[in-house]
Order: C-alpha cells, then sequence, then structure tokens
C-alpha cells in the first residue's frame, strides 16, 4: 500500500498546481500537539485517534453495487484496507419524515428527532470533542463545517452537519474557499515579515489584551457549572467562548511561539473562489440550476486542500465536510468518465436526483456515486499524504477517524444507507459489514474507537438488526 | 393504534377488502373505500417510514390537527424551554443606532454574518448559530463605533463630572454604570464591573488619559455577552427549577423593546423598569401605548416581520419596487390605517409601482399620499390583500420552477399561511408513476387540467390535493405575476374551486369563484387564523413553539377576535400573555 504513495503524490501534485494551494511563499509552523501526543504514547494513555471528521455526500449509495470496490466504491480501492463498510444502516426508528434534508438532524447523531429541524442529541463531532477535551480543543479552532452546497427549495438544514446535546444547529458552515482559508490562517503572520512594535503599539495591545480578557471571562462565568442558565443557552454561550478563544489564539504572536517543522505550511496567497453560476451567498431557498460539475469539483477540492492543511498545523481537530447539500435540487453539466465510458450529466432534462433515483437510471446513478467517491478520495488522499507523516510516523489520516455518510440507500429507502470508517490508526478491522445495525450502532461504534464508554442513543425498532461486533482489533 | 401497527392493520385491511372486491359482482361501489384505505396507509405522512413513531399516526402529512374537533393535538399550556438570545443583525444595527446615534454604514453592517432562519422567522434562538465571523464582527464594529462617537458630547452625558482633568474613582463609577445600564439594558453585575475596572487600570498603566479608557470601555462593553444576548438570568437561589417565574421589570423591557422596536429599550423604559413599574399588565400596557406610537421604530420591526413571513428574499432585487410597495402597503394598512389583522389578506386598496399599475390596467390611483400609489383593485380580477399582491406572487415561485406553479406556490401557502406540517417527500413507486404520468399527457392543456388528472392517480393525489389547491385561483398569474385570462397554450384559466374543511379547519368545505371570493374564504379559515397567530407569537418571542405552547395560540387568537383585531391589539394581547411575561426557571 504504501509503496503507491509515491506515484499517486505525484498525480495529485499536477492537480494541486491548479489551485493555487501550495504556491510559493510558505511559512512553517509547529504542531502543538506532538508534544501532547508523544506524552500520551509514554503515559500509556488513550492513543487512539486524535480527530474526527464527518464526511457526508448526497444521494445515497446503490447497495447491489457496494458488494466489492468494483462499482461506485471503485475509487476507494487503494484504501480497501483501511475501510470499514457499513452497508445495510436503518435510520427508520429516527423519525426523519422523509429522505433527505429530513435526516440531516439524525444522519451523524443517531437519535430520534426531537422536532422538525431539531437533533435528538449531539452529533458525534461535538461528543468525541467534548469527551476528549472537556474544556475545549487546545487548537486555535474548536470546530470546523464546511463544503459545497446549492439551492434546495425549502430544504433549509441541507447544509447543516454538527449539532448541539439539544439539539439546535452547532455550526454555520463555509461554502467559500477564501472565508476557509482566512478562518484556518488569516490570523497567522508569516515569520520574518513581523516587526517589533514600538512602545506606544505595544502599550495598545496590552489594553486590547486586557479587553479580549474581560470579555472572555464574562462568557466562561455564563458557560461554567456555576451558571444559571439552562443547558441550551449555555450551549449557545459556549460556543461564543471557543470563538472567543480562536480569536485569542490568533492574536498570539505565532512567530515568536510556534517551532517551525516540515508538516506545517501555510499558504502564502489567500486563494480565489471559482466563478459560479449563482453567488454564493445565494445558497438555499432557490430554484433547480446547473452547476458544472468542474467547479463543484474544484471548489471542493479546494476545501480538501485547506482542510489537510488546517489538520497537519493542528489548526482544528473536529469537524464536518460535504460534497453538496441533501437532495440535490441541481441540475449538473459536464461529463465523466468511468467504467471505460463517459457519462454525460448536460442537458438530461433533470436533476441527476431525478434520473438516478425517480427515473431508476442505475447507469446514471453508478456514474455520479463514482464521481462522488472520485472525490471524496481525493480529500483522503490529502490527509494521508506521506510526506508530511507526524510525531508518530502516522498520517493525518492515520491519526483520525473520517466517518463517511449519506441520507439514504435506494429508491430513497432509509434501510440500506451506506456508511463507511476511514483512518483510526487501524483501531478497526477493515471490511464490508454487510449485517442489518442501526445508525446508532454505527455511531456507537464510531465514538467508541474513541475510548467513549457511553452509549448515544436507544436502540428501537430492532427488527433483527444488531450492534456491530468484531469490529476492534 | 401506534403508527407500525396501524401499518399493519391497514395493510391487511386493503388485502382484505381487495379479495372481496375482485370477488363482488358490485366491485365497482367499492373502489373507493379501498382507495382510501390504500392511501391512508402508504401517505401518513410517514410513506416508506412504518416504522416511525413520531407521534403523527392517523394524520395526513400537513394536518396535525385532531380531525374531530379541529383543534391541534397539543397538551396543557406550559411554557417552553428558555433560550438565550444573540442580538440578529438588523437588531444590532437598530441598537447602535438607538445607543449612539450612529447609522452603521452597509460595509459595517455586511461584516456581520447573514443570519439564518431554518423555519422562516430569522430572530428564532432556536436556531441561532455563533461562527468566528460573529465574533471577528463585533471586534472590529465595536472599534469602528467607538471611533465615530464624540467623545466629548459623550463623556457630557454620561460622566460630567470627567471634565475636570483629574477623575475621580467614583466618576469613572459613574460612567460605567451609565454606559453598562444603557447598552446591557440593566444595572451591571458586580462582575461586570470588575472587569471593566480591570481594563481601565490596564489603560491608566499604559499612559491613557479618562477618554481614552472610556472608549476603551465602551468598546470593551459592546462585545459583553449582556450587550450581544439577551440573558434573562435571574440570580435568586430561592427560584425553583422548572417553575414559571415572571420576568423582572428589566427582562420585560428588552422583551417589549426587541418585540416592538426591534430595539434597545429607551431610557424612559428604563427609568419605568428601575422603578419596577413592569409588573402589572396595567403598566405593561401603558409602556406599550407609548411605544406603539412610535412609528419610525415599529416599522422597523413590523417590516422584519413582513419581510420573513413572506419570504420576500425570494423576490429579485430587479423586482425591488414591487417589494417596496407591498411593504408600503402593509405599514400603511397597520399602521395608519389601522385594519384588523385578518383584513389585510382581502383588501383591494393596493400599492403598486406605476408602472405596475398601467399594465395591470388601473389608471387612477385612489392616493398619492404614501411612498407608493394606491389603486382600487375592484376592477381587476386578480389583486387583492397582501397574498394576491404581485410581490408576494413574485416570492412564492421563481422563473427556474415554472414548470410547477401549483406545487411551489401551493407549499408556500400551505407553510406560510397555513402553518402545515412539512409535507414529506413522496415514496419512489409513486414519483416513478407521477413522471411517467406526466411524460405521457398532452403537451397543451393547462395547468389545471394537468393538476386534475395528477390528482386523479389515487396515489398522488392524496398527498398532492394537501397542498396544491391552494395555489388554484392563481393559475392565472405567469410566472412573472402578470395576470393572463389565457395560458401560453390559449386555454382559458380558471380562479374558481373549492378547499376542504380540513384545509381551512372549518365546519365544511367552502367553494370559491374567484381570487377575491378565495382570500375571503382563507381569512375567515380558523386555520389560517391560528397561524398568523402562531407566527406573530414566535416573532415576539424569538424562538420556535413547543408543543405545549401552542394553547396561548387559541388564547390569543380569542383575544384578538374580541378586540377590533387590529395589529396593535394582538401586540397588547401577546405583551400581557404569560408565555411573554413568564419564564421557566432552569
Amino acid at each position: 500500500m504504501r509503496q503507491s504513495y509515491r506515484a499517486n503524490r505525484q498525480r495529485r501534485r499536477a492537480i494541486s498546481r491548479r489551485s493555487l494551494l501550495r504556491g510559493a511563499g510558505t511559512i512553517a509552523l509547529g504542531l502543538p500537539w506532538l508534544e501532547e501526543m508523544q506524552a500520551n504514547a509514554a503515559a500509556g494513555e488513550f492513543d487512539g485517534p486524535s480527530r474526527l471528521c464527518t464526511l457526508f455526500f448526497p444521494l445515497g449509495l446503490d447497495p447491489s453495487a457496494q458488494k466489492d470496490f468494483s462499482g461506485p466504491l471503485e475509487p476507494y480501492k487503494p484504501m480497501a484496507e483501511r475501510m470499514a463498510i457499513f452497508n445495510n444502516v436503518s435510520a427508520q426508528y429516527c423519525g426523519g419524515g422523509g429522505a433527505h434534508c429530513e435526516q440531516k438532524p439524525v444522519l451523524f447523531v443517531g437519535e430520534n428527532k426531537k422536532g422538525k429541524r431539531t437533533s435528538g442529541g449531539a452529533s458525534i463531532d461535538l461528543l468525541v470533542k467534548q469527551h476528549l477535551h472537556p474544556n475545549g480543543p487546545p487548537t486555535p479552532i474548536a470546530q470546523l463545517s464546511t463544503g459545497v452546497w446549492w439551492a434546495h427549495g425549502d430544504c433549509n438544514t441541507s447544509m447543516f452537519h454538527s449539532w448541539n446535546q439539544d439539539g439546535t444547529v452547532a455550526e454555520t458552515p463555509i461554502k467559500r474557499p477564501s472565508v476557509l482559508f482566512e478562518k484556518l490562517f488569516g490570523g497567522k503572520v508569516p515569520k520574518g515579515t513581523t516587526n517589533a512594535p514600538d512602545p506606544e503599539r505595544l502599550a495598545y495591545l496590552n489594553v486590547q489584551r486586557s479587553v479580549l480578557d474581560s470579555v472572555i471571562d464574562q462568557y466562561d462565568r455564563l458557560r461554567g457549572s456555576n451558571s444559571y442558565l439552562g443547558i441550551a443557552s449555555r450551549e449557545k454561550i459556549d460556543a461564543h467562548f471557543q470563538r472567543l478563544r480562536e480569536l485569542e489564539r490568533k492574536m498570539v504572536d505565532v512567530d515568536g511561539m510556534l517551532t517551525a517543522t516540515q508538516g506545517c505550511q501555510i499558504p502564502g496567497e489567500k486563494p480565489v473562489d471559482p466563478k459560479t453560476h449563482r453567488p454564493y451567498e445565494d445558497d438555499y431557498g432557490g430554484p433547480v440550476f446547473t452547476v458544472k460539475i468542474g467547479v463543484h469539483q474544484e471548489i471542493f477540492r479546494m476545501h480538501s486542500d485547506l482542510w489537510a492543511m488546517g489538520l497537519r498545523c493542528d489548526l482544528f481537530r473536529f469537524g464536518s465536510l460535504f460534497y453538496d447539500g441533501c437532495g440535490d435540487n441541481v441540475g449538473w453539466s459536464g461529463d465523466y468518465e468511468a467504467f471505460g465510458q463517459k457519462n454525460v450529466f448536460t442537458n438530461i432534462g433533470q436533476t441527476v436526483h431525478t434520473q438516478n433515483i425517480h427515473k431508476g437510471n442505475r447507469k446514471m446513478a453508478a456514474h455520479f456515486q463514482h464521481w462522488v467517491a472520485h472525490n471524496l478520495y481525493y480529500y483522503l488522499q490529502q490527509l494521508d499524504d506521506p510526506m508530511f507523516l507526524e510525531a508518530n510516523g502516522q498520517t493525518v489520516l492515520d491519526n483520525m477517524l473520517v466517518v463517511i455518510g449519506t441520507e439514504y440507500g435506494w429508491n430513497h429507502s432509509l434501510k440500506d444507507i451506506f456508511h463507511a470508517f476511514v483512518g483510526a490508526k487501524g483501531k478497526f478491522k477493515p471490511g464490508f459489514y454487510q449485517s442489518p445495525h442501526l445508525l446508532v450502532d454505527v455511531m456507537n461504534a464510531a465514538v467508541g474507537l474513541f475510548g467513549m464508554p457511553q452509549r448515544i442513543g436507544e436502540r428501537t425498532n430492532l427488527k433483527g438488526r444488531k450492534e456491530i461486533t468484531g469490529l476492534l482489533t | 393504534m401506534n403508527t407500525p401497527k396501524r401499518a399493519k392493520f391497514l395493510v391487511h385491511s386493503f388485502l382484505l377488502l381487495k379479495s372481496i372486491y375482485l370477488r363482488h359482482p358490485l366491485r365497482w361501489l367499492l373502489v373507493k373505500p379501498i382507495v382510501i384505505t390504500f392511501l391512508l396507509c402508504s401517505c401518513g405522512g410517514q410513506p416508506e417510514n412504518p416504522d416511525n413513531n413520531n407521534g403523527n399516526a392517523g394524520n395526513p402529512p400537513g394536518n396535525n390537527q385532531n380531525p374531530n374537533t379541529n383543534e391541534p393535538n397539543t397538551r396543557p399550556y406550559t411554557l417552553g424551554s428558555p433560550l438565550v438570545r444573540r442580538l440578529t443583525r438588523e437588531e444590532y444595527v437598530y441598537t447602535i443606532k438607538d445607543a449612539f446615534n450612529i447609522d452603521l454604514s452597509e460595509q459595517q453592517k455586511n461584516l456581520l454574518p447573514k443570519e439564518r432562519s431554518l423555519s422562516g422567522f430569522r430572530n428564532s434562538a432556536t436556531t441561532q448559530t455563533v461562527v468566528s465571523e460573529h465574533i471577528e464582527s463585533y471586534q472590529k464594529l465595536a472599534q469602528e463605533i467607538v471611533d465615530q462617537i464624540d467623545f466629548n458630547a459623550y463623556l457630557a452625558e454620561y460622566a460630567p463630572c470627567a471634565e475636570t482633568k483629574q477623575v475621580s474613582p467614583d466618576c469613572a463609577q459613574t460612567f460605567i454604570n451609565n454606559v453598562g445600564r444603557e447598552l446591557f439594558r440593566r444595572p451591571l453585575e458586580t462582575s461586570e464591573i470588575n472587569s471593566l475596572n480591570k481594563i481601565l487600570d490596564v489603560s491608566k498603566q499604559e499612559g491613557f488619559n479618562f477618554a481614552e479608557g472610556a472608549k476603551t470601555l465602551t468598546y470593551a462593553m459592546l462585545q459583553f455577552p449582556a450587550f450581544i444576548y439577551r440573558l434573562e438570568v435571574e440570580y435568586d437561589q430561592d427560584n425553583n427549577a422548572n417553575q414559571a417565574r415572571r420576568l423582572n421589570s428589566y427582562e420585560l423591557a428588552s422583551r417589549l423593546s426587541y418585540f416592538i422596536w426591534s430595539s434597545q429599550p429607551d431610557s424612559d423604559l428604563l427609568a419605568v423598569a428601575e422603578k419596577d413599574e413592569l409588573q402589572t399588565n396595567q403598566q405593561i400596557l401603558a409602556q406599550t401605548e407609548r411605544m406603539l406610537k412610535d412609528a419610525e421604530k415599529v416599522q422597523r420591526s413590523t417590516q422584519r416581520y413582513l419581510w420573513d413571513w413572506l419570504k420576500l428574499t425570494g423576490v429579485v432585487d430587479a423586482q425591488a419596487s414591487l417589494r417596496d410597495a407591498l411593504i408600503d402597503q402593509y405599514q400603511t394598512q397597520v399602521w395608519q390605517k389601522k385594519l384588523p389583522l385578518f383584513n389585510l389578506l382581502t383588501n383591494q386598496e393596493l400599492h403598486l409601482p406605476e408602472d405596475w399599475a398601467v399594465q395591470a390596467g388601473l389608471r387612477e390611483p385612489l392616493n398619492n399620499s404614501y411612498q407608493y400609489p394606491v389603486f382600487d383593485t375592484r376592477t381587476h380580477p386578480g389583486l387583492v390583500g397582501l397574498f394576491a399582491h404581485p410581490a408576494t406572487l413574485l416570492a412564492m415561485v421563481s422563473s427556474d420552477d415554472a414548470e410547477h406553479p401549483f406545487i411551489h406556490r401551493g407549499l408556500y401557502l400551505h407553510q406560510r399561511l397555513f402553518c402545515g406540517d412539512e409535507i414529506p417527500s413522496p415514496p419512489e413507486s409513486l414519483r416513478t408513476s407521477i413522471d411517467e404520468f406526466s411524460d405521457n399527457l398532452p403537451e397543451d392543456i393547462s395547468l389545471r387540467e394537468e393538476a386534475d388528472q395528477l390528482h386523479a392517480v389515487p396515489q398522488c393525489g392524496f398527498c398532492h390535493k394537501l397542498f396544491e389547491p391552494l395555489a388554484f385561483p392563481f393559475e392565472p398569474y405567469d410566472i412573472e405575476a402578470h395576470f393572463q385570462n389565457q395560458d401560453k397554450h390559449g386555454n382559458s384559466v380558471r380562479t374558481d374551486g373549492t378547499l376542504s374543511a380540513s384545509m381551512t379547519g372549518s365546519a365544511q368545505q367552502q367553494s370559491y369563484k374567484n381570487i377575491v371570493e378565495y382570500m375571503d374564504v382563507v381569512a375567515n379559515s380558523p386555520k389560517v387564523r391560528r397561524c398568523m397567530i402562531e407566527n406573530h407569537l414566535r416573532f415576539a418571542l424569538g424562538r420556535e413553539l413547543e408543543d405545549q405552547e401552542k394553547p396561548a395560540v387559541s388564547e390569543l387568537l380569542q383575544q384578538l377576535e374580541n378586540s377590533n383585531g387590529t395589529y396593535s391589539d394582538l401586540v397588547r394581547a401577546i405583551v400581557t400573555h404569560k408565555s411573554f411575561t413568564e419564564v421557566l426557571v432552569q
């Protein structure tokens, strides 16, 4: 497996040159958690994955095509021995009320929804973050949600993947790569360019610092266990507090604090957002319109590149990334070659969703799903780049669990949904887990890899579906 | 009977009836009950999810009412869960305007992230999130705001004692207390005073004078949670968890001002709160009357309400004049003409841009004294009230969805005017049938004929009949909201129809011949009336309603119907209702 990395990397570089994210002028930063990782290993403490990403793709995966890696899963083949695939997962018990955006408050939660647009509990990215770091992660950014999505009628939950314990939305996602870049790297000062501030400037900074301390203190007081606020309100204040901490870390003089390492490189240029048919902000509640598959792919790859860079710099450890919203109210244009054939998405008269699912066009569905997998694999590849090994000699992907999920199975069924685990230091046995399971079982298995002992939600409407066994190595 | 058992029962019933039917010589008489039985099974809200037990058993999607009583299936009224409310983008802008008399520029406003809403109203705390951009914009805006303040006048107002060169500690405290009370909408707490004093100390140590320190203090206060959020925290150990407590006068002052003005309490309201004189309904109503007289501020709030209720973001900028005319109509009818709330749906004096009116054959305006001319539309067959205003028709459906206007308009009305439940995605087997059926229809039939034929297919009709008929009278309107007597194929278009009893919540079905009659039926529909009250209450509370709070809607509706029924009457009813004046202790 490892020998193939170099060849893959050559190919990736050709793509990356276009994405401008690996331009000249990069600067090096340290990985603050390297020491933590080494210390944990030395102390014999939990040495499982330290990061979790939920990775969503829309419109399901035809279960009949999942038996091996010759169908739409083909792009994942190089990682076959590092993936656990659950292709018979039921979310019927979750009160989704429909198959697309109605599933979003359920998808990476696994519990019955509280309301139309409120989840039944926290999504696994938040649960694991809280479990590993009860006082907040030691990274500049506590949580991230980014991805590409377009218009989805009145389906306004289509882009939300992170949910608080009280069922409210935890993260508003970022779509523009340039905004993601700013969030990740905007506050960093390139090495060698900082000038020592003059005394007046220093005095001003000291006052600013005292203001930020006071503001943070006020939020901390309200979010703590002695607060008189209810749980839901405390979570909201805590989210504000965590963002303030991010800002605080950005104010720190990066050059003086961090040590240069090979792994972390800040791109020297801010990326330019690819041109789209509609403004990025005009993102939901709108009608069907056409998106070029090349543009969609380019935006997603820029997100992937930025994620990989951000993770290598340990700017964040938890988040959700998604390849389109749900429901896919988009008419794609362009063509894509898979299985030795070119499939033209342009001018098919309806959205791919209608063609794939409502018209039962399995051939087009397979092409579409192959295209999606091809791009998700690109993201996984970036995380798995052996040029950037971490303190324990592993890649970023090895030190991270990526939970891939989609909203339904075939024909809007909520019974045979595809989910997969990738990464996680080989903590699980790879392979196809074809026995019928519940969504909550998959979520429990995911958080179990982080040593979380408690069960997420109740197992109801079992219909012979059993908990996942034999997963752990 | 729970949902899986019901589904199993109905499937068995279907099979049994089917076997009887196939053997019976008079089987054509039996076809209707069989079809209905089957559909109740297949379209009972969760068509693909027989295991679902989300409590909607027995009702089709879009109907959350008890079919026998037309009353909502709700538990007895209790208060909903309290939530902190972040100032929305608009509330922040108005608060700054009222606190400092500073109009933020468009560029400054755009620093604040766009509010996202899952369910219409952007002030819903249930769905508010905080992202890094909020924090950075609060910081940046705070700096820009203090840079714009005329500090000589500011200090003269909030710390007149600071005129002397040597500022005493007492004088500094005066400044902190005065500014803090206005920005935090209540007196400061000890921890806040201590934090601010620390900042002042650092500022002094770094050699800054008091004016500069005061600037820094204001900059800090604009980022404190007490400014950014409406907290409603009562520090009283004697309060029992999960018991209702009446909000204190400061908290009520904030609720009143952000509901009625979309902004902070003014000095009069804070003075009343300081005297604790917002504890009786009479006291609250006295302030409400005063606040309702501030035309500029009340119109901020009603504009925000209308914008979100009618989803006016759906009107493209090229049609901004139509959108502005609709807002002008609403503001005029609510505040100046003081029309009863439900008459806003049926009134035939529409505000329209001149060119649009001419195109619609309306020539002589009734009145030119408003922002847009007012036309008597009784001579026009299709212009009436808020929902048959061209701006609303544009918001309902865009040109890209031209093929299915009934679906888009129907869903819009179902959600925004009837407060119907979400219509679930149709099951695959049915959707394939619909697509095939549509493909085989002649191309030149009218939209209504197409809908009628589609609805005659039982599997399609049962669900689509729940919302598409709501849009039937709007068939003459093309996608650009122009009224046409014929469609593009030369077919006559229809405006007549029938609304079922379950759609309107009335005792029996009601027919109409045209849009005017339709809007009359709608305005008198118990379901629509409840929906309009529910929307206002959600907006007033700044959060979604929980099921147990729904009886409040009935109580408010009754109060409104016993009054003149104006918007002001509804405001009075809401601000004195316990859902507004009380909160659950956590």
